[in-house]
């Protein structure tokens, strides 16, 4: 299916959407103010998911993900890089920790928070989505775990693995730049499915 | 109806999980309350069921929970509550008064009727792994903050250590120089002496000027001392660099065996040769072999001359035993301690000297080095 900047910017605007929400659930409960910079959209095919490494690089991700079925199934993952990822937890937290270093592991207190913020992020985007497509889809509780992006896609299951949607943005917190992503990995039909809608509103919005 | 037959499957089941289960209608009424919850927050099914969640928690009525609860009820994905940012979502005492940290999943529920559906709250008690992961993480600060101090106590050491031997450098420099003055008048005075009783009084101040001077060399050497980070030495390659001058021969059968050890391994070889030749009367040649086992490395270094009395074994690893400086082996026994191999004297008197290195497992190499 050929994607016009149309389609794309009313994805953009979707997404947006989500993450505003998203900022607003997170500031209320940091107490501190949240802005997330309008993300930049891009979208890829399976065969050029390759492309997506040389956009973002290769390392390894701490990444919240969640699994949806319905009209619309795949997965959506909240990415952030491991300095990031500190930054975050420590910023939401308030906690001045001792190890500074960016190398440190996660603990399981630190992954559960992660889980908590990606959560916020995906389901923001995702209440955006499903409000477009006005279908009710299945999800499974979020989960976390660390890998490089190739073996994010690998995770989700071939048939809905043909598109992926890749919105990056920027956190600022107390003047902390913290960088997250978030992937949208769906099945051909999905997609087809999301831009159709997209169409039809945008088709809504001329009438 | 028992009171048994009026609880349905659903309360039957939830009550029999080890988490706490909530489930809340549309207008976040408690439908559900199991026994864990019951227990944890000390309020009974009975008390709970038909009340508003928000009415008896009050706290949770603000925008981050309402938002998050109703978006999961209008079909959006699940919600988490983290026990950081959320240390109780439902405020439960343990018996010991302290709060118990939770860990809520809050997911949309169709029960029986898929046109209203519900949300379950599942809480579990993560309390016991948060004060884990909290004294985990309060030892490593310990840890690192005694990492620090030590690191900041090691720099004020080195710095001083630095200066000290800047200091001693100078002195013993100056000695020496002066030493070299006094051997220089005690030649022409030697020359000069007529009356023999003088000459071995100069002998005598000759031979306190060497003590001396040997001292300050010492002195110099055991400077070095763990100065250069320890590293692998080719045991042959060290024994080939000693010059016997055909006096005394060495033979060794260490081919390919390597030990882990201060820069100044090579002073151990040279000074037990020395010592060999000084001490070892009559020797006709030193062998030097190797025993690997799973305790270490044995190396047996022998010589075929007087041997040491049984009494001076030990002694004679001691500063200022023997005729010459008498720092030799002493300067042996501390070079080869750095990287923990010991050497002692174990020959029988008559036939021979015998000294043996045992180094540690894991200390030694056997083949090239890489």
């Amino acid at each position: 299916m050929e994607i016009d900047p149309l389609d794309l910017d009313a994805i953009r605007e979707l997404v947006n959407i989500g993450v505003g929400k998203a900022a607003g659930i997170l500031s209320e409960m940091t107490g501190s103010r949240i802005e997330l910079t309008i993300p930049k959209l891009s979208i890829f095919s399976q065969e050029e998911s390759g492309q997506i490494i040389s956009l973002i690089g290769s390392e390894r991700y701490s990444a919240i993900s969640l699994n949806f079925k319905g009209a619309f199934s795949g997965m959506t993952y909240s990415i952030f890089p491991a300095e990031s990822a500190h930054i975050l937890i420590d910023a939401v937290t308030g906690e001045e920790p001792s190890d500074k270093s960016f190398d440190r592991p996660f603990s399981s207190i630190d992954t559960e928070t992660l889980k908590e913020v990606g959560n916020i992020l995906i389901n923001g985007v995702m209440g955006s989505i499903t409000n477009v497509l006005k279908s009710q889809l299945t999800y499974s509780l979020p989960t976390y775990c660390e890998a490089d992006i190739p073996a994010l896609i690998q995770n989700v299951s071939q048939e809905h693995r043909e598109a992926i949607l890749l919105a990056e943005t920027h956190m600022f917190i107390k003047s902390l730049d913290i960088e997250g992503k978030i992937l949208i990995i769906l099945g051909s039909e999905s997609f087809e499915t999301l831009i159709r809608r997209v169409r039809e509103i945008q088709g809504d919005k001329k009438l | 109806m028992s009171q048994h037959g009026s609880r349905s499957v659903h309360t039957e089941f939830s009550d029999a999980l080890p988490v706490g289960i909530c489930v809340l209608d549309q207008e976040l009424t408690i439908v559900l309350w199991n026994r864990t919850l019951a227990e944890w927050s000390g309020h009974s099914d009975e008390e709970m069921i038909g009340k508003n969640l928000l009415d008896r928690y009050p706290a949770l009525n603000t925008p981050v929970y309402r938002t998050r609860i109703n978006q999961v009820l209008d079909g959006g994905p699940p919600a988490v509550f983290s026990s950081r940012l959320h240390k109780s979502f439902i405020p439960c005492k343990k018996s010991d008064g302290t709060m118990r940290v939770q860990q809520t999943s809050v997911i949309r529920y169709p029960r029986s009727d898929p046109d209203h559906p519900c949300v379950m709250i599942i809480i579990e008690d993560v309390t016991d792994l948060d004060h884990e992961i909290r004294s985990v993480r309060e030892m490593k600060d310990q840890a690192l903050l005694e990492v620090q101090e030590r690191k900041r106590a090691e720099e004020a050491l080195e710095k001083l250590n630095a200066k000290l031997n800047l200091l001693s450098g100078i002195t013993r420099h100056d000695i020496l120089n002066k030493i070299m003055v006094i051997d220089g008048f005690l030649g022409f005075a030697e020359e000069m002496a007529t009356d023999p009783t003088q000459a071995e009084y100069l002998g005598h101040v000759r031979a306190a000027a060497m003590v001396i001077q040997n001292i300050l060399i010492f002195n110099r050497q055991y400077e070095q001392l763990g100065i250069g980070n320890p590293s692998w030495f080719a045991i042959d390659s060290l024994i080939e660099e000693i010059d016997t001058e055909e006096r005394l021969p060495i033979h060794s059968s260490c081919e390919g065996i390597s030990i882990y050890a201060d820069p100044m391994l090579e002073k151990v070889f040279y000074n037990l040769y020395d010592n060999a030749l000084r001490y070892a009367e009559g020797a006709s040649r030193i062998e030097i072999t190797c025993h690997p086992s799973s305790s270490g490395l044995r190396i047996v270094w022998e010589d075929d001359g007087a041997g040491v009395p049984e009494d001076d074994k030990e002694e004679i690893f001691n500063r200022g035993f023997g005729k010459n400086t008498g720092m030799g082996l002493f300067l042996v026994r501390e070079i080869l301690a750095i990287t923990g191999i010991t050497i002692a004297e174990t020959g029988d008197e008559g036939k021979g000297a015998r000294f043996e290195l045992s180094v540690p497992e894991g200390e030694y190499r056997i083949g090239n080095l890489a």
